[in-house]
């Protein structure tokens, strides 16, 4: 492949021409709006007035002593660290499940991928009425009445009923990438570790994660900003509930913009938050893509 | 030939003529309705009746849920609706912020009494019609109530004792429904209107003014000990518990009073034979009112292009008694238009609303509302159940609840 340097003017020119609608995209639909929320960040508009103060940056040091800040950024830094393990393991347990070549695999495939079809404020609903009623129901009708199952309304089980629903949703998603992987590794490279005499547990170790590396990159990264973005199905699971006990940031950002009336402190908010994820994303990228082997 | 060339002539007078006149034919308003998703009847009638007058009402129906961010999005766009239909407690906010139009001075707000629109006034000014009124208090299940020989208390000790009493027999007291964290910020309000607003009207303004606070204040640490003392008498999976449901287990008879407001009328009468009334949330004394709440209320945008068709559609609101009645019969509402008179069967708890409307038992909750809006309520209502669940102490709940002024602003 050329280097960019030893191309002439005209193929610079062209390949600048081509980058364009992309980059225009990019500034209009990323960095203006960034620009803009930074803008307001440093204001005390109301979102109801016309009128609004320069306050510098009042609003980031308001943040920091809100006791709200901290409960929603470390509820949702246990929700994302605890999705991303529990995701990742059972998605790729499902792939490994699914990838062998026996009758009903297609089915149980589609069975497992479904629930991500539907929208997440429904799913929060439906997983609310079966913590909140049905399974209550069903176990007092075999007479059990002394375990709760009801998880979502209490502060010390909601993160467990909000992993389950979450996990329950899309694990079958992750499962496909890792089904991909999984089918693309060439069956030699086992036949001549077996040859060898590699154990089970050594073949997957040493072959098979090194190989699906990509997909794990993929599949880490990608549910880590999905559970830094959580809200749907936390608005219709509890609402944020019992107390604020299962608010996530995005949850407390919105409410302080809507609920507060204080756009300003949120966009702060927005800001910080963008910032921390910019930073976990090119992280955990350079940490697992040094893991990454190629045949 | 001559016919033909003027064929085209007279094609385009009449386009001319035609893009002139149509405008002024039909005038279009955009109304942001709470109403939509409740009422399809009324809203079909609204719509037709406007059409009568030459209005075309482009209806955006609204979950209540939803409407503060909706509507706080559309003011930030520049592309506020013309027409609205919200809360009389949202006025407090909305008008000090220029937003609304000034409508005083209109004839026909005459139609509505002056006490419903006093409250709602701001700087002396009037910005809202308010429609519709909820009634809250202690909703009742009489058949539970007269087979036990329990009266309606007029005191707090008497309603824990009856409390006790019902329990005693297996009944559960309380109906409540602490999932919806709106429940617990309803009823603290409700309390606190007995307790802290009966004795003092402005405190809400001395809070922000740093002369009160929440823990400083006996009344509110009895109102947030009366929401512990309902969680202690109702459902032990209340966290669990929606709306829908505490409405379908009180209607089951599986709790014997539910603290709420007449917007539970539509869920209740779904079984036409039960039977409830209402009386008013009791205070440590005797003499609390039955709480008046002006529920939908309509306003204008300060901003519309639209305001003489805007204001056409709010005079037809406000002296159509036939569009009111229907709201009042598909809405299971309370109507403030002067003489509306529904056609249906009063509901089982319309004598008791009848009976403090005519003794002037009753209060108008816009005074607690307006000092502490609802977006205060639900942040001490978190707080307050954070406390039911163990997770702080009542002292903690009380002080959290002060803080929560530097959070919530007041309208500019």
């Amino acid at each position: 492949m050329k280097r960019i340097s030893s191309l002439t003017r005209r193929q610079k020119r062209s390949l600048t021409l081509m980058a364009l609608p992309g980059l225009l995209i990019y500034v209009l639909g990323m960095l203006i709006p960034i620009a803009i929320g930074f803008a307001f960040s440093l204001t005390d508009w109301s979102g109801i007035s016309d009128s609004w103060n320069f306050v510098g940056f009042d609003n980031y040091g308001q943040l920091l002593k809100d006791e709200r800040f901290y409960s929603a950024m470390s509820f949702t830094m246990i929700f994302a660290f605890a999705n991303t393990i529990l995701q990742n393991v059972i998605a790729l347990g499902l792939a490994m499940l699914l990838n062998q070549k026996i009758r009903g695999t297609t089915m149980a495939r589609t069975v497992v991928f479904a629930p991500c079809l539907i929208s997440a404020i429904i799913v929060g609903i439906i997983w609310s009425q079966l913590f909140g009623s049905i399974f209550p129901d069903i176990m007092k009708t075999f007479g059990v009445t002394d375990i709760s199952v009801s998880l979502l309304s209490k502060p010390g089980t909601v993160m467990s009923g909000l992993l389950i629903i979450n996990n329950w949703q899309w694990a079958g998603y992750w499962m496909l990438i890792y089904l991909a992987a999984l089918q693309a590794v060439p069956p030699e490279v086992y036949e001549a570790a077996y040859i060898d005499g590699a154990g089970p547990f050594r073949r997957f170790f040493r072959i098979t994660i090194p190989l699906i590396a990509p997909a794990i990159t993929v599949n880490i990264v990608s549910i880590v900003l999905g559970s830094f973005q959580v809200y749907e199905l936390i608005v219709t699971a509890t609402g944020g509930g019992p107390g604020n006990s299962s608010e996530s940031f995005i949850m407390y950002v919105y409410n302080v913009a809507f609920a507060r009336q204080q756009p300003g402190l949120a966009s702060a908010n927005s800001m910080t938050y963008v910032v921390l994820l910019f930073v976990i994303a090119v992280v955990q990228l350079k940490i697992l893509r040094k893991r990454e082997v190629q045949i | 030939m001559k016919l033909l060339n003027k064929v085209p002539r007279s094609i385009a007078v009449a386009a001319l003529v035609l893009s002139v006149s149509l405008p002024a034919l039909a005038q279009n308003v955009k109304f942001f309705s709470w109403y939509g998703t409740e009422t399809e009847t009324y809203t079909g009638q609204l719509i037709e009746k406007a059409k009568k007058m030459g209005v075309t009402l482009d209806v955006e129906p609204v979950v209540w849920d939803q409407m503060q961010p909706l509507l706080q999005a559309r003011i930030a766009a520049g592309t506020m609706p013309d027409l609205l239909d919200f809360k009389g407690q949202d006025i407090a906010t909305y008008a000090p912020a220029g937003t609304l139009l000034d409508l005083t001075g209109q004839a026909w707000l005459k139609n509505i009494p002056d006490g419903a629109r006093a409250n709602l006034k701001v700087d002396g000014k009037e910005y809202a019609v308010p429609y519709t009124a909820a009634f809250q208090g202690v909703f009742y299940n009489r058949k539970i109530f007269e087979k036990f020989g329990i009266k309606a208390p007029s005191t707090y000790a008497e309603l824990m004792a009856a409390a006790a009493a019902l329990k005693a027999k297996g009944v559960t007291p309380f109906a409540t429904h602490f999932k919806d964290n709106w429940n617990i910020g309803n009823i603290t309000m409700q309390f606190a209107m007995a307790e802290v607003f009966n004795e003092n009207p402005k405190w809400g303004d001395e809070l922000y003014a740093n002369k009160t606070s929440f823990e400083g204040t006996d009344g509110y640490r009895r109102v947030f000990q009366h929401v512990k003392d309902l969680a202690d008498n109702s459902w032990k999976d209340t966290f669990s518990v929606d709306f829908t449901e505490a409405s379908k287990r009180f209607v089951k008879g599986e709790a014997a009073m539910f603290v709420t407001g007449t917007w539970v009328n539509s869920n209740l009468t779904i079984d036409p034979t039960f039977d409830y009334g209402v009386f008013p949330f009791p205070g440590a004394k005797a003499g609390a009112k039955l709480i008046f709440e002006p529920n939908h209320t309509w306003a204008v945008s300060a901003k519309t292009a639209n305001k003489a068709a805007a204001l056409k559609v709010l005079e037809m609101v406000a002296t159509d008694k036939q569009l009111a009645a229907t709201v009042v019969d598909e809405a299971g509402a309370y109507s403030l238009i002067n003489g509306v008179k529904s056609d249906k069967k009063p509901r089982p708890v319309d004598k008791d609303i009848d009976a403090a409307k005519a003794t002037n038992n009753i209060i108008d909750v816009s005074i607690g509302n307006n000092q502490i809006k609802w977006a205060y309520q639900e942040e001490y209502s978190k707080l307050i159940a954070e406390w039911l669940l163990g997770k702080r102490t009542l002292d903690d709940a009380l002080k959290g609840a002060t803080a929560v002024r530097t959070s919530v602003t007041r309208a500019k």
